[in-house]
């Protein structure tokens, strides 16, 4: 069992390989590694309320830590308020601390 | 170190550099990462990188004006070079099938892995290096 | 007194061409924030990030001279980078791939970034506690 971190800059509304990442991330989850999901840049997308994702949705119902990256949600003028349930903002410093505690951080 | 690289992207450099440049990246690692038999180099071929192990013969040579390639890139010997170099190389089945590629015969030393055998290879890595 | 980690940096795009280039400089800025040692290995494009030639120019769409405008460089980026790791007494390596300058021309680079190669990268990883490659598209 690992814990894993994944930077998802990767939208599934304009990258189909989005959707083999999610697949992946999931896969990891239900074999019991502790995973967040991290997303930057537009993989913030599917976070909004109301965006229409399946797959992304599936994760956040999933035991997977699912943050937002507060400088993309910012940039694209999605408030906290806007996320979906579950979704918390974090600054990318987190990112950091995961790779200072040596888990496995993986950017899509 | 126990290196995955996971590649999932393809023919992006392949003219301009005469080499799929994460193939040559990982080959010219191998020096180093050959010093100590604790190290492991291997490669998860993604995506339209699964077109990688189908290659048969050298990337065509662009031509513009009077200019002409004389070195393309031959992705097949690269790929047989690493083999020989002890990097084991992995295709992802479900990209196969998507690409129509799934009943190709697959090149010896190369496996192929169902999209939920995947995270069996990310545990075993000490590091996963997603190009 | 806490001993400080390294972390290992692959980066493959240029300036200008990507937002991964800004989510590349933020996780630096961050691991220098949290007190960590940095070495990052610039391949392809990413040879030109340090580029001691680039040059800031006006913005006659919205009317700004070029001090007005101030235009943001990676060169600049990583010089404050430098300096925020120097006041911190960190490391802040940064390697260049010696064939990907050439290739690009930008063989100038700005003070204390070196030229390399892949077995760099390979020791820079070797050596830190965790290490984090972003691919270019």
């Amino acid at each position: 069992m690992s814990d894993y971190v994944f930077l998802q800059s990767q939208d599934p509304f304009t990258e189909t390989q989005t959707l083999a990442q999610y697949q992946l991330i999931h896969n990891l989850a239900t074999k019991d590694n502790r995973v967040t999901l991290y997303l930057i840049q537009n993989g913030v997308m599917p976070a909004r309320r109301g965006a229409l994702c399946k797959p992304f949705d599936l994760l956040c119902n999933q035991n997977i830590n699912v943050v937002a990256d507060r400088f993309s949600l910012a940039q694209r003028g999605i408030e906290l308020d806007q996320l979906k349930s579950g979704i918390n903002a974090e600054e990318i410093g987190v990112v950091i601390d995961a790779m200072l505690r040596g888990d496995k951080v993986i950017w899509n | 170190m126990k290196i995955l690289n996971v590649l999932s992207q393809a023919f992006r450099t392949t003219v301009e550099e005469q080499d799929e440049t994460i193939l040559w990246l990982i080959q010219s690692m191998m020096s180093k990462a050959r010093a100590s038999s604790d190290n492991m180099m291997s490669l998860l071929l993604s995506g339209h990188a699964v077109y990688y192990a189908f290659q048969n013969q050298t990337q065509p040579a662009l031509t513009l004006g009077d200019w002409q390639q004389s070195q393309p890139a031959n992705i097949k010997r690269d790929i047989q070079q690493m083999l020989d170099t002890g990097i084991s190389i992995y295709l992802v089945y479900e990209d196969l099938w998507d690409r129509g590629l799934d009943m190709l015969p697959v090149p010896a030393g190369i496996d192929i892995v169902n999209r939920n055998e995947i995270p069996t290879l990310y545990e075993y890595a000490d590091h996963i290096w997603h190009w | 007194m806490q001993q400080r980690k390294q972390l290992t940096f692959a980066f493959m795009d240029p300036p200008f061409e990507s937002e991964r280039t800004v989510s590349f400089f933020r996780l630096l800025d961050a691991a220098l924030d949290k007190n960590a040692d940095v070495c990052v290995f610039a391949y392809e494009g990413a040879a030109a990030l340090a580029f001691a030639k680039q040059a800031q120019h006006g913005n006659a769409v919205h009317g700004h001279d070029l001090q007005q405008e101030d235009h943001p460089l990676t060169k600049t980026w990583i010089k404050a980078l430098q300096d925020k790791a120097s006041f911190k007494g960190l490391r802040f390596e940064w390697v260049n791939c010696g064939l990907c300058v050439d290739e690009r021309g930008v063989n100038e680079s700005i003070d204390d970034c070196q030229r390399g190669g892949p077995s760099d990268f390979w020791t820079f990883a070797e050596n830190a506690f965790n290490s984090l490659t972003i691919g270019t598209r």
